[in-house]
């Protein structure tokens, strides 16, 4: 039995107010009915009991004094470990508008408590910071009388970009006449499901992701393609016809490639391409890391790894030692892997150093392109220091890495993608448009699209967040049957498909005013126009205002 | 008042020198005749807008154009008029047409049509790109109509809201007589047409479907005019084979709306080509029997996230609590309840062995002052209960026993 009196005050005791969500409950609507507390993701709220003392205040009574009531309702833990992370889901199943959180507008003490017991604060998400220089980029050369004027709706568009080492044609046309080997090229859609593996992933999500691929590609006619992530991929995935659409990533934690190197002569089709990642933009210098509570049987089955461990991936692969190796050595391994029908592309965090790797890359006969991730890249999980302030933005150095290839002459031959942070407030095709006027070939999308297909809760107020942990409300990053069967994948497809659309119509929104229809504007940065007079020289496009 | 006689005035469009006049010159020259006559033959040199404008509510005008035409032939043409160019045309015969007939004895070129709001168009050959876009159809009037008795070219009838057309498809200029991508964007309005094609109409804006009887009725009743108006009654009988027609009619919204929800639903899509992909449930070898059916954010049975925990007992009552040694008075008054006297006794004896001195005497009862019932009437009187316990016999002495709590 405790006391009403004992009253803790311990340095991390912590009240309402110094949480970053309050939850707001309304007593006179609520009904006890006990949905609230049962879905709450991180136990934090809970039913309570007070006495409420109701103090009589009126003085002509004889006997003054005061009368009791019993306050039944529902209260928040103020223990860090059980916090309100302002995900919503309460409000979601309250029958009766009873209860909500609310941000906490004051200062939010509970930062200060946030590593604890020897652990630094780790998270999923991306970078909490709302900023976005993609959002305030405009597309400025309009097109009216001066050149053909073209209609979105009317005209027909050729969205697509091309994955792979585009040969001068000269050389193309000589190793076609003498039948030498001609590197693997794909046309696929600009919009890449960038990578998320199946483990980080629930298996309704993933696999609900992939047919919502499918569909785009087999009914709509959008070659979308997406990438696996390093937690390899189910094997009857890799023998089923749908594996064109895939990315497969080899990263530094090798998890699945047994799985995938037995299926190889069993595929029936060659997969869209191999991502081999060296870095993350949310995280980097880090590896991957899927926390203990995700590893179930069926992720540790599929990883090759004991159930209910910490699965880090190191920083490096183990078996590179420079620059020149790693890029030589793991791109031939890999291209050889499917006899060099496929194409092999690095992925890197954004960098100061992107050009080097992009120069070696350039030298490189099998490499088909770079991928490099910013540092408002998501993540299931990482440090919070890593995600929020290690990385560099992706727009200048993508640019600056584009118009290293323009000096070269090499623009059209070796294709960037770029990622980090595109549609982190909602505006996906506009922030990818920018993104390919800068001189990308294409971008990938990670976060935006568990937000637009699966109704992700988190943003970048530190909003849920809790990805690592495994207890994600919404079923998509949980391994918790209990939690991801709340997922149905045809709906996560049907909204793949509902995205993929959409962003079809606004890129041709964007390319009929500035006049091009039958090739992507890739680094097209005469028609951008930033107001920002320091980014516009960065960038080096038109400053308008 | 117009003074109007039945005779022809000729205008020509070149002047004593030879020499092509302007397109406004020659207009000013076509008004001032219209004023004398409404029959007019008009010798053109290429000049633009020629033969619209001209409204007579009085006596039909006949306008015959010969020579090389200029762009808009017919342009902004009134009810009540019929243009009749002897030769081929140029581009927007018809342009924001109102109500005129235009018969063009040969090929158009592109735009036929356009933004035309009434009146005929008939065409004794084939048209080019973009025939019949944004046309309109004012409901207190009839709809426009273009005939064209050859194919038309790419892009035709797009943006069209109200207007008809009829390919007959006879000696197209193109094999595929409705040209490349037709009817994008087309709302309203009907398209028969006959012949081969290569099926890119807009499938977003216009369904292809078969002629019912009234549509027939309605293409019957005026294809003699129309054969007639290009000197080509010879062909009647063989435009006359109703399994030879078909017909794009615009979709309606809703089943636009359908189209946009993808062209296939998701459920046929699983059915169809994604099951069918795995023979079976792609993750059955590496995790066989797992159910990943959906379920509601709420569940029971075996699927309950959260089993309660029952918090009785977790806090004391008020008397219990503020009783310096925490006599249960609940349980005790429980077991009076029950009528279970002598328990209620040993209870209470395990806690103190001077129940009717202590509680009912010396103790400032502590459980009534705070007792809950006092919000209702009357504390429960502790001090009654201790007293009634005087007169009871000492208990037989029994091992010691720890205290319950």
């Amino acid at each position: 039995m405790v006391s009403i009196r004992s009253i803790p005050s311990t340095p991390g005791s912590l009240t309402y107010h110094d949480l970053p969500w309050i939850i707001e409950h309304r007593e006179e609507r609520c009904t006890l009915c006990g949905r609230c507390t049962s879905i709450c993701p991180t136990e934090c709220l809970h039913l309570t009991y007070r006495r409420h003392r109701m103090p009589q205040l009126d003085i002509l009574r004889k006997k003054r004094g005061s009368e009791f009531r019993t306050f039944t309702g529902i209260r928040q833990s103020t223990n860090l470990t059980h916090r309100c992370t302002g995900c919503g889901m309460c409000s979601m199943v309250c029958p009766n508008e009873a209860i909500g959180p609310v941000p906490n507008a004051n200062s939010n003490r509970a930062l200060f408590h946030s590593h604890q017991k020897g652990e630094a604060w780790k998270r999923g998400g991306r970078r909490n910071s709302q900023v976005s220089l993609l959002d305030q980029i405009s597309f400025n050369r309009i097109s009216m009388l001066t050149d053909p004027a073209l209609d979105a709706g009317r005209h027909e568009f050729d969205l697509n970009t091309l994955l792979g080492r585009v040969l001068p044609p000269e050389e193309y046309l000589r190793r076609q006449a003498s039948g030498e080997w001609i590197p693997p090229v794909r046309e696929i859609f600009p919009f890449v499901i960038g990578s998320m593996s199946f483990g980080a992933l629930s298996p309704n999500m993933w696999l609900g992701l992939l047919q919502g691929v499918a569909y785009c590609n087999e009914v709509l006619n959008i070659p979308v393609v997406m990438c696996t992530g390093e937690g390899g991929c189910p094997p009857w995935v890799l023998r089923s016809p749908f594996l064109k659409y895939l990315v497969l990533q080899i990263a530094s934690g090798y998890f699945g490639w047994d799985e995938i190197i037995r299926a190889i002569p069993e595929m029936q089709c060659d997969p869209a391409a191999i991502e081999i990642k060296y870095g993350q933009g949310a995280k980097p210098g880090d590896g991957g890391l899927l926390m203990w509570f995700k590893v179930s049987q069926l992720i540790a089955r599929l990883r090759g790894v004991p159930a209910g461990v910490d699965l880090p991936s190191p920083p490096v692969h183990q078996t590179l030692y420079s620059i020149e190796e790693s890029v030589m050595k793991m791109i031939q391994t890999l291209s050889m892997a499917w006899n060099f029908r496929v194409p092999v592309y690095p992925k890197i965090s954004a960098s100061n150093s992107a050009k080097a790797v992009l120069n070696n890359l350039v030298r490189n006969p099998y490499a088909s392109g770079l991928l490099i991730d910013g540092i408002d890249g998501g993540t299931g999980a990482a440090y919070n220091v890593s995600m929020d302030t290690t990385g560099h933005p992706i727009a200048s150095n993508l640019r600056e890495c584009y118009l290293d290839l323009v000096a070269q002459g090499k623009q059209n031959e070796i294709p960037i993608f770029a990622a980090g942070g595109v549609g982190k407030n909602g505006n996906v095709t506009q922030n990818g448009m920018a993104m390919i006027m800068l001189g990308a070939s294409g971008v990938h999308i990670g976060k935006y699209i568990l937000q637009a297909a699966a109704g992700c809760l988190g943003n970048e107020k530190n909003r849920c967040n809790v990805c690592n942990l495994g207890i994600c409300p919404k079923g998509i990053t949980s391994q918790n049957p209990k939690l991801y069967r709340r997922l149905d994948p045809d709906q996560v497809a049907q909204r793949v498909a509902d995205v993929f659309m959409g962003i079809r119509t606004e890129m041709k929104k964007i390319m009929a005013p500035l006049g091009r229809s039958q090739n992507l504007p890739i680094g097209m940065s005469d028609a951008l126009g930033i107001g920002d007079k320091d980014a516009a020289d960065r960038l080096k496009i038109r400053y308008v205002c | 008042m117009v003074q109007s006689t039945n005779d022809t005035i000729i205008v020509t469009g070149i002047d004593k020198n030879g020499r092509r006049i302007s397109s406004k010159s020659f207009e000013e020259k076509v008004q001032a005749a219209f004023k004398k006559s409404t029959n007019l033959r008009l010798l053109t040199y290429g000049q633009h807008n020629v033969g619209g404008r001209l409204l007579n509510a009085e006596a039909p005008v006949n306008i015959t154009v010969s020579g090389p035409v200029g762009q808009r032939l017919g342009c902004m043409a009134r009810p009540g008029a019929t243009i009749y160019c002897d030769g081929p045309a140029s581009d927007d015969v018809g342009y924001l047409n109102i109500g005129a007939d235009i018969i063009v004895n040969g090929h158009a070129t592109n735009g036929v049509c356009n933004a035309m709001a009434q009146g005929r168009v008939m065409i004794n050959g084939s048209i080019g790109a973009r025939g019949l876009t944004m046309t309109k159809w004012n409901p207190a009037y009839q709809r426009p109509e273009l005939w064209v008795l050859g194919s038309v070219g790419d892009t035709f009838a797009e943006f069209n809201c109200g207007g008809v057309g009829v390919v007959c498809g006879v000696n197209p200029k193109s094999k595929n007589v409705m040209g490349y991508r037709p009817c994008v964007g087309m709302v309203g309005g009907l398209i028969y047409y006959r012949g081969e094609t290569d099926g890119s109409y807009s499938t977003n804006n216009v369904k292809e479907v078969t002629p019912d009887d009234e549509q027939w009725q309605w293409l019957m009743e005026r294809m003699p005019d129309y054969l007639r108006a290009i000197g080509r009654e010879d062909i009647l009988a063989d435009l006359s084979i109703r399994s030879e027609w078909h017909l794009l009619i615009s979709i309606t919204p809703q089943e636009r709306a359908l189209i946009f929800s993808g062209p296939m639903p998701m459920l046929e899509f699983r059915g169809k080509v994604w099951n069918k992909g795995f023979n079976g449930d792609p993750l059955r070898d590496i995790a066989p029997g797992l159910d990943r059916s959906p379920i509601g954010l709420i569940e029971n049975g075996d699927l309950r996230r959260r089993v309660p925990y029952w918090a009785n007992r977790e806090a004391a009552a008020p008397c219990a609590y503020y009783c310096p040694i925490h006599i249960p008075t609940i349980d005790r008054l429980r077991l009076l309840r029950e009528g279970k006297g002598r328990e209620a006794y040993e209870l209470i004896m395990a806690y103190t062995p001077f129940p009717a001195s202590v509680c009912g005497a010396i103790c400032p009862n502590l459980c009534m002052e705070n007792c809950s019932r006092q919000t209702v009437d009357n504390p429960i009187d502790v001090a009654l209960l201790g007293r009634a316990l005087r007169d009871c016999p000492a208990p037989q002495e029994k091992p010691a026993k720890p205290a319950i709590r």
